[in-house]
């Protein structure tokens, strides 16, 4: 019996046609639910890698430099401001530092910059039977990138001038930004 | 899917520190007398990040290898690092790659620490960062083209802090 007439049996024609129905409509859903994700400003959010370890994307993360030095980096969607990144970073800044069993932290060096993507632009169409992107277009587009390094300092009875408290720098941004 | 990813992840290599030294870079004449010439250690160097089967990295080794071959190339490095009267301390803090797209921008950001031996003064510290972008017509292949934005973008940040170098006007000590 031909393929098509055993696919006739096994699925009847309208029953394919709500399968190719019921498959549009998740592509279309999966792709607002993308445009809406994207809408939102980066929250306080670990990066999490995305294909396994190539990309990072957005978030924090940090790096221990050395001893008590550590410098932490936030990218932040298209849509979050040059300050939100900045205060993710102050604020895992202040984690970073109760995590390591500290109080006070001090600011040695902060950069605010701006990090480009070229995002490519594709249409979907049906090649040889099978629905494929096809690229027709590239733009790039700029995210906030804020980066800190800090070191932390030990417990001691008096701290300097320009050091930072953890717990209130927490209580200061966890509200608006976890 | 698994066949091509399988078969793409068998080209990632690391960057390639010849190809991370800048080519060529305008720097000021005063800077021909600059106590720096000859004069800096890279005393070390981290933040770098081991390649893995799916992305090209920029590891210690290759930084490494790269600041010591770009110092060399622009006058700075000293032969002796025993009696090197600065010293340098390097550290990549962010290597912003893609995972997919046909232009692959790659941004890095390095910090970069010189002391004066002498009395442990802090002569330069600031955060570098730079970026680059590598198209298909430069490689089809996603995994080369992100090798070859990994090593354009720290050949361009080492460019800026050799014109910082070049710029810094630090007096010449009487010991030196």
């Amino acid at each position: 019996m031909p393929m098509r007439l055993l696919g006739e049996v096994f699925m009847p024609k309208k029953r394919i046609m709500g399968t190719v129905k019921g498959l549009i409509w998740s592509i279309i859903v999966l792709i607002i639910l993308g445009l809406v994700g994207c809408a939102r400003p980066t929250g306080y959010t670990k990066a999490s890698s995305i294909w396994g370890t190539v990309e990072k994307g957005y978030g924090y993360r940090d790096k221990r430099i050395n001893g008590d030095e550590f410098s932490i980096v936030v990218l932040g969607n298209p849509s979050t401001s040059e300050a939100r990144v900045a205060e993710i970073a102050l604020l895992r800044a202040a984690h970073l530092a109760k995590e390591e069993g500290r109080t006070h932290f001090v600011i040695i060096k902060q950069k605010a910059e701006t990090a480009g993507r070229a995002v490519t632009t594709s249409i979907p169409l049906f090649v040889a039977g099978v629905l494929v992107a096809v690229p027709v277009g590239e733009r790039t587009t700029q995210e906030p990138m804020a980066i800190l390094l800090i070191r932390l300092l030990p417990l001691q009875a008096a701290y300097p001038p320009d050091a930072l408290i953890a717990a209130e720098v927490i209580e200061q941004l966890a509200k608006h930004l976890e | 899917m698994i066949a091509m990813l399988g078969t793409l992840s068998a080209c990632a290599t690391p960057a390639r520190p010849g190809l991370m030294v800048p080519e060529s870079a305008l720097f000021p004449s005063h800077s021909l007398d600059s106590p720096l010439r000859n004069a800096i250690a890279i005393s070390k160097v981290g933040g770098g990040e081991k390649t893995n089967p799916l992305a090209s990295k920029v590891g210690d080794r290759e930084l490494d290898e790269a600041l010591h071959l770009s110092l060399k190339r622009y006058g700075f490095l000293i032969t002796s690092d025993a009696d090197a009267p600065f010293r340098l301390e390097v550290f990549l803090i962010e290597l912003k790659q893609p995972s997919v797209g046909l232009t692959m921008i790659v941004t890095s950001a390095m910090r970069y620490k010189l002391t004066r031996n002498l009395d442990d003064q802090m002569m330069y510290d600031d955060i570098i960062t730079a970026s680059y972008g590598a198209t298909v017509g430069d490689a089809f292949s996603g995994v080369h083209r992100l090798k070859l934005a990994n090593e354009g973008s720290i050949r361009a940040n080492i460019a800026i802090f050799l014109q910082h170098l070049h710029s810094l006007n630090i007096k010449k000590s009487p010991i030196q």
